[in-house]
C-alpha cells in the first residue's frame, strides 16, 4: 500500500435518500474535530450534487477548498462506477491523494441506486448505506446487500415518520435482525440530529481514533 | 489498538504455523477475528478478536484475507482470521459414463460406431450443460467455486434455489441443486461482485 493512501468511505443509497445532505452535515462535524475531507460525488448525467456541496461547503462556508469537491458524471448504472469498474473513481481518488496529501479522509458518494448497491473494496474502506423512512417501515426487512452488509446503515428522515405512518420501532427491530450485529443509526439530515453518531463511527472505524494529520504534524 | 499490516501465513498450508496454532489452541491463547466474505478484500478496517483484542488492519492494496490467515503471532498469543459460514447453492452436474456401450449383436464395427456416437453425445451434453449453467450463474454475477463435480456459489435466501431450478429447467434431468451453509472462498479469478 502506498504510504500516501488516504482512508476512504463510500456512501450509497437510493435516489433522494439523503446521501448528499448527510455529507453536508458530516463534513462540518469532522472539520470541527480538525479532520480535512475531500469529496467525490457521482451522478449519472449531471454534477448537480457536487455543485451543490461545493457551493454550500466550500464557497459559502469555507470548510474546504473548492477543488476538493469533484463531480463525476458516470453516464450509466451508478453501481458500475463504484463496484464493477471503479477505475474512474480510483483515478480521481489517487489524483486527490497526490495533490492533497494532508487530507484525513475522502468521501465518495455513489449516484442514487437500489438496495443491492455495494462499493468495491478497492475503492472504499468503509461503506455507509442510507435509506429513508419515506419508503415505509418495511424497508429494512426487505433486505438487500446494501442494507444487510454495509458497515453502517443510516436511516434518514426520521422527522417525517409520523406523517407517512412509518413505525421507527419496527425499522429498528428489523434492522437489528437483518444486520446481525452490524451498527445502524437513525438520523434527520435536515437538522443534523443523529449525524454526530455517524461521524463517531467514521472516526473510530476508519480513522482509528487517530488525531487529524494537521494536529499530528504539529 | 494492535495494528496489522501484513499476513504472516495460513495455518492450512503452513505446517509450522499449524503446529503453533495447535499449541496456542491447547493453551487457550488462540484468538480469532471473524469476518464476512464481503470484508475479505478490505485493506483498512477495525475489528475485535473473540478475546476483545482491538485490531486495526492497514494492509497492502489487493490483499485478500482468507480463512486461517495468521495476522498476529508472538510468544503470548496467535490471532487468526475466521471466515463466517454463509448460505450457498451447490449445483451438482450428474456424471455420465464415457465407456458405456450397448450390445446389439456381434457386429463389432456397429458397436464401435455406436460407442463413438454415444461418447460424442455425452461430450455434447456436458458442453451444453456447462455453458448453460455458466451463462445463468454468470448473468447473476455470482462468484464461483468448483469442487469436484459441484459448482458452489452464494445465495441470499434458500428461496433462490427455486429461481435457479426455474432458470435451468431445461437441464433438470442433468443437474441437482441444494442449499447449504459453509465457508465459501471463491476460486481465484471467479471472485466477482454479487447483486
Amino acid at each position: 500500500m502506498s504510504l500516501s493512501r488516504i482512508p476512504r468511505i463510500g456512501i450509497g443509497g437510493p435516489v433522494g435518500s439523503g446521501k448528499t445532505m448527510l455529507i453536508e452535515q458530516l463534513v462540518p462535524i469532522l472539520k470541527k474535530e480538525g479532520y480535512n475531507v475531500g469529496i467525490i460525488s457521482n451522478d449519472v448525467v449531471s454534477r448537480e450534487d457536487a455543485d451543490r456541496m461545493r457551493k454550500n461547503l466550500a464557497t459559502e462556508r469555507g470548510l474546504m477548498p473548492e477543488d476538493l469537491v469533484i463531480g463525476i458524471a458516470t453516464g450509466g448504472c451508478p453501481h458500475t462506477a463504484v463496484r464493477e469498474d471503479p477505475s474512474i473513481n480510483i483515478s480521481v481518488v489517487e489524483e486527490m491523494e497526490t495533490k492533497h496529501p494532508h487530507l484525513d479522509l475522502i468521501i465518495i458518494e455513489s449516484g442514487g441506486d437500489n438496495i443491492t448497491t455495494t462499493f468495491s473494496p478497492a475503492l472504499a474502506d468503509y461503506f455507509i448505506y442510507i435509506i429513508d423512512v419515506s419508503g415505509g417501515d418495511k424497508y429494512p426487512r426487505k433486505r438487500g446487500l446494501g442494507i444487510e452488509t454495509s458497515d453502517l446503515l443510516v436511516i434518514n428522515k426520521i422527522d417525517i415518520a409520523s406523517f407517512i405512518g412509518a413505525d421507527l420501532n419496527i425499522m429498528e427491530r428489523d434492522a437489528k435482525i437483518v444486520r446481525n450485529g452490524r451498527p445502524y443509526v437513525f438520523v434527520n439530515s435536515k437538522t443534523g440530529e443523529g449525524v454526530k453518531k455517524v461521524a463517531e463511527h467514521i472516526v473510530k472505524n476508519v480513522l482509528f481514533d487517530a488525531p487529524p494529520k494537521s494536529v499530528a504534524v504539529n | 489498538m494492535l495494528t496489522v499490516s501484513t499476513i504472516l501465513g495460513n495455518i492450512k498450508n503452513n505446517p509450522d504455523l499449524y503446529q503453533k496454532y495447535e499449541s496456542f489452541l491447547k493453551n487457550n491463547t488462540l484468538e480469532t477475528i471473524t469476518i464476512q466474505r464481503s470484508e475479505a478484500e478490505k485493506v483498512r478496517m477495525r475489528k475485535a478478536s473473540d478475546k476483545k483484542t482491538d485490531v486495526g488492519f492497514i494492509l497492502p492494496s489487493r490483499t485478500h484475507l482468507r480463512d486461517g490467515d495468521v495476522v498476529f503471532l508472538d510468544d503470548s498469543k496467535m490471532i487468526i482470521i475466521k471466515l463466517s459460514p454463509e448460505l450457498v447453492a451447490i449445483l451438482n452436474v450428474k456424471k455420465y459414463s464415457h465407456n458405456h456401450s450397448h450390445s446389439h449383436g456381434n457386429d463389432s464395427q456397429d458397436n464401435n460406431t455406436e460407442k463413438v456416437n454415444h461418447d460424442h453425445n455425452s461430450d455434447d451434453l456436458l458442453t451444453n450443460v456447462a455453458i448453460k449453467v455458466g451463462h445463468t450463474i454468470g448473468n447473476l454475477h455470482r462468484p464461483l467455486k468448483i469442487d469436484k463435480n459441484n459448482i458452489i456459489f452464494p445465495i441470499q435466501s434458500p428461496d433462490e434455489i427455486n429461481l435457479f431450478l426455474r432458470l435451468l429447467s431445461d437441464l433438470k434431468d442433468h443437474i441437482e441443486i441444494r442449499s447449504d451453509t459453509l465457508i465459501f472462498e471463491p476460486d481465484q479469478g471467479f471472485d466477482v461482485h454479487a447483486h
